[in-house]
């Protein structure tokens, strides 16, 4: 239970109370956006999602009973709209993402050449390119500091699957920067 | 257990998760197993360290994070009443969202997306470059204001991009009846924008004008007519607000007189204590206290450092009280401090603690606010006597002092051998005195550190925390010089402390190495040192064995600094020089796209004839190859237009090499050697860049330009013949999209709305990336990968044209 995620709080916006409600969804708003960002990669497209999962938090803040943080309440709820809507809508965009990284002469470019990239960005662009769920586990776990089993939560799967996403996640951002710096 | 079974584990294990997860059975074996492995397995031990190094480095990935207003706009637009009750929602058949809708909406208005685009300059109908106009722009939101276009930041580093927003701090140089007519004519904001908090402070700024859409800065600029600031060269002028910008830090950071002055306060009253005292604990400790004043002065450079110390202050003081898991008042993120006060039972070592993991994880000193630490660290270590045998510290600060003054400049190999050779000639002269009982004390205190001083995860090793990564080249030649001691039998426990490391400096191998070394040559001093660090390899097991990361890191460091082609496996050591000039390589490429751009305003801003400006209508599919563009197809080019100024290649060569330079000057804390010759090219150049600015204002004005600024102008006999080469329309907007595909990390702008693309222009001798010249509707900040790029069909079926000449410098400039 994080700074301003209180029972009482809880209790009070389940009960309908707007003010409770914004407290909380304050408390949570960065973490949202981030995850959120780490979802859609793009910041209209993640202020959007951010803005629907409240949406959806406020209508079904009845059903949160605190068994988990709000925020990772929260990110349950973002994951979840943002595979309906990738499922409804974006297929065809998120596949082009996740391919982004494997295309033939990415980097390439004359100032890339000539200045080479900075390796931090190499692997900000090796996360990038990992699959959604081997992404999300690894972002989850080491920029949002979430248990294993908050990210089962989240990411609705078994504690193994978690264990093994976030192994098979580090072990390709490894091996893409190996490559790189070959 | 094999190593292949460890592999599998280790991640869960670094994670902390492991226990756990054993416990339960769905891991196969728990901690203690995996640690019986370590103990005998150095390539697992290095995979761990490697495991740790990646948890590190994902956590500082940037990421998004929400501006000021996104959350109460968020909760604006929620329903006053909750309209499902229904949690986590169905997957499909819920209502649209609008916001969706209209991202996709938009995204579907869009003819072409161009994937990777560095410019986003936009032409309006009267060639007016809304692109680099300060206070234009508000932020995109889609909610209000549909078809606002985004500023995004060009490149990462602030002070190169917020140039944009310095016409609103009259870094621009704008005349105050300049500013009054701009404002009227609502191109220049009347309000000065509000200032970046700092986390933000890597966002371009100067964008907020008020909810104003699209449509109206268009009418506005188009009833405005065509506003001087055309002619007044944005681009000169925000190269020049960009000088400014930097003459001004390079100013600040040197002096901050506040600063200063508390520490001039703080030596005084130490004096006096020194004299109200006889006490010898009470003298050594004051003499430390001033030695950290020195420290501080010595490394003393920011405008701001009360905001800064204020909350580094608070910051500590949640360290030292181990405070559990809060967010940090310097970063605003979540940081668990227990994890630097538990291990440490007594409030002696917490504090040290908690100082070195201030001083590390919040003020590398490759930072400006690593001056600032050092300010906060004089303090808390001012009032903290009782801390540590006093004689102890003392000399580790001698020794850190003597380092820092032996090293003041940064990164000028030619100072480092004699900085070096001055640092180990104190660490010898300590050595030397190891008959005496200073240097006993000393020698006791590395190899007896009681337990709880084992360095962990965040580390108790003050001086190396302190040279952090900035001094990495030193640390690695120190540390080059240190092996033959690290690891001995004598002392298995290295402390890699500074001093440590400084007196190691004494011993045999190092000693020779460098008496081998011929003053100032550095290369050559690396080679003598190769045969110390040959058997880097083991000592890395060693330090692999012994958990010790920061040696793991040193031995790297070394490594790469003597095979730096081959050795970089691991790679985040390696920042390289050619990261920074990339940086500065995109700020300029957006600031010639500006110029480029203004060249293309100033030729559309005088229509050949009504008739070249009547064909709005024309896109790309049925023009013929180059019809618009080349100016073959369409009405015979104009004469040129007397005094017409375009900046001179050579302008620009020096635009560009300033800028490198600059842009290391940022990067590296503006502690490289030539600071004044880098002044003076400033402000020659800022000169220069003013006279321009008054050769475009007399070109408009129908006068000739001046002759002290006739070699800033480029050959306008030729510009005839440039000029034919671009579209003689008044009434079309443009985008110039520069597209080498190996931008897309910093440059997140394309065209928005309806947009088609004109002609390609091939780069010359570039395989991929044209200039695309476009018209559309205006732009917007779009990731990179999110919208569809040009295919090769795409492209192939474009209208294909020679390369402009004029714009050939550019390009080289671009892609140097």
């Amino acid at each position: 239970m994080s700074d301003g995620e209180s029972p009482e709080l809880i209790e009070r916006a389940r009960d309908g109370d707007r003010a409770a409600f914004e407290v909380l969804v304050g408390s949570a708003f960065p973490a949202l956006v981030r995850f959120c960002g780490s979802l859609a990669r793009e910041e209209g497209r993640a202020l959007d999602l951010a803005q629907e999962t409240l949406l959806r938090a406020l209508g079904g803040i009845r059903s949160f009973r605190g068994e988990s943080r709000f925020t990772t309440w929260l990110m349950t709820i973002a994951r979840n709209v943002w595979l309906n809507e990738r499922a409804r809508h974006w297929v065809k965009r998120e596949r082009g993402d996740e391919t982004l990284d494997a295309r033939p002469g990415r980097g390439d470019g004359p100032v890339e050449i000539a200045a080479g990239r900075e390796l931090e960005e190499r692997l900000a662009e090796a996360v990038a390119a990992l699959p959604e769920d081997q992404r999300t586990a690894l972002l989850l776990c080491d920029r949002d500091g979430l248990s294993y089993r908050e990210i089962a939560g989240v990411m609705r799967c078994p504690l193994g699957t978690v264990m093994s996403r976030i192994h098979y996640a580090r072990k390709r951002l490894r091996e893409a920067l190996k490559a790189h710096a070959m | 257990m094999r190593c292949e079974d460890v592999e599998v584990l280790l991640d869960a294990y670094a994670d902390g998760e492991l226990e756990g997860l054993a416990a339960t059975g769905i891991a196969p074996a728990g901690a203690a197993a995996v640690e019986a492995h370590l103990d005998g397995c150095p390539a697992c031990r290095a995979a761990l360290l490697e495991v740790r190094a990646f948890k590190a480095s994902v956590r500082r990935l940037p990421a998004l994070a929400p501006r000021e207003g996104d959350l109460e706009r968020a909760l604006a637009a929620l329903p006053a009443v909750a309209t499902r009750v229904e949690a986590p929602p169905p997957a499909t058949r819920a209502r649209p969202p609008r916001r969706f809708l209209f991202a996709l909406e938009v995204a579907a208005s869009l003819l072409l997306a161009f994937g990777i685009v560095l410019s986003s300059l936009y032409l309006g109908p009267g060639g007016v470059s809304l692109a680099y106009v300060p206070g234009l722009f508000a932020r995109y939101d889609h909610e209000r204001v549909p078809f606002e276009p985004a500023l995004e930041p060009v490149a990462p580093e602030p002070a190169l991009l917020n140039v944009a927003g310095a016409g609103e701090t009259g870094a621009l140089r704008l005349t105050r009846e300049e500013r009054r007519r701009l404002a009227e004519q609502g191109v220049l904001g009347r309000t000065p924008p509000r200032p970046l908090a700092s986390d933000t402070a890597t966002r371009l700024h100067g964008t907020t004008n008020g909810p104003r859409t699209f449509a109206d800065i268009y009418a506005e600029t188009q009833a405005a007519g065509l506003p001087t600031l055309l002619t007044a060269d944005v681009a000169v002028l925000a190269f020049a607000g960009l000088v400014a910008a930097v003459e001004d830090r390079l100013a600040a950071e040197r002096i901050a007189p506040d600063s200063m002055r508390l520490l001039a306060t703080l030596e005084a009253t130490l004096a006096a204590n020194l004299s109200a005292s006889t006490d010898p604990d009470v003298h050594a400790a004051t003499y430390l206290a001033i030695d950290y004043v020195a420290i501080g002065r010595t490394l003393l450079g920011d405008r701001r450092p009360e905001a800064l110390s204020t909350r580094a202050r608070a910051e500590l003081e949640r360290v030292l009280a181990s405070e559990g898991v809060k967010r940090s008042p310097l970063t605003g993120e979540r940081e668990d401090y227990t994890a630097y006060g538990l291990t440490h039972p007594t409030p002696r070592g917490m504090r040290r603690r908690a100082l070195a993991w201030l001083a590390r994880e919040r003020f590398p000193l490759d930072r400006p606010e690593g001056a600032r630490a050092a300010l906060v660290l004089t303090h808390a270590l001012f009032s903290a006597r009782d801390d540590g045998p006093a004689l102890e510290r003392y000399e580790r600060i001698r020794a850190g002092i003597a380092f820092f003054e032996g090293a003041p400049d940064g990164y000028d190999p030619e100072r480092l051998v004699p900085a070096l050779r001055r640092t180990v000639g104190e660490s010898l002269r300590l050595a030397d005195l190891a008959g005496g009982p200073r240097a006993r004390a000393l020698l006791e205190s590395l190899s007896g550190l009681p337990p709880g001083e084992i360095p962990g995860p965040n580390g108790t090793r003050p001086f190396f925390s302190l040279l952090g990564p900035r001094y990495g080249a030193e640390a690695a030649a120190i540390a080059r010089l240190t092996w033959p001691h690290v690891g001995t039998r004598e002392r298995p426990r290295t402390r890699s402390t500074g001093l440590d490391v400084l007196v190691a400096a004494g011993l045999p191998g190092a000693r020779s190495a460098l008496d081998a070394t011929p003053a100032g040559a550095y290369p050559d001093y690396g080679r003598a040192l190769e045969p110390v660090a040959a058997d880097l390899a083991p000592r890395a097991a060693l330090a692999s064995r012994d958990r010790d990361e920061d040696l793991f890191w040193l031995v790297h460091a070394a490594r790469l600094g003597l095979e730096p082609e081959r050795s970089s496996g691991y790679p985040f050591f390696a920042t390289t020089e050619a990261a920074r000039a990339r940086r500065l390589g995109l700020a300029l490429a957006s600031l010639d796209i500006v110029a480029l751009g203004q060249g293309r305003a100033r030729i559309q801003d005088r229509p050949a004839s009504p008739a070249a400006s009547d064909r709005p209508g024309h896109g790309a599919t049925g023009d013929p190859p180059g019809g618009h563009l080349a100016g073959a197809a369409g009405p015979a080019a104009p004469p040129a237009p007397e005094g017409f100024v375009e900046p001179a290649p050579e302008l620009f060569a020096r635009l560009a090499s300033l800028s490198r330079a600059l842009a290391r000057a940022l990067a590296e804390g503006v502690e490289f050697p030539s600071r004044e010759r880098l002044s003076a090219e400033l402000r020659d150049l800022a000169a220069d860049l003013d006279r321009l600015a008054a050769a475009a204002r007399a070109s408009l004005e129908g006068r000739p330009v001046p002759a002290e600024a006739a070699a800033l102008v480029r050959d306008p006999a030729g510009f005839a013949a440039r000029r034919a080469a671009f579209p003689p329309s008044a009434s079309w907007t443009y985008a110039i999209v520069l597209r080498p595909e190996g931008l897309a990390t910093f440059h997140h702008r394309i065209v928005r709305g309806p947009v088609e693309v004109l002609a390609v222009v091939p780069r010359p001798g570039a395989a991929r990336g044209e200039l695309v010249l476009a018209r559309g509707a205006g732009l917007f900040a779009e990731e990179v990968s999110s919208e569809r790029r040009l295919s090769p069909e795409d492209v192939e079926a474009l209208p294909r044209l020679p390369p402009p000449v004029w714009a050939r410098p550019f390009l080289v400039e671009v892609s140097r």
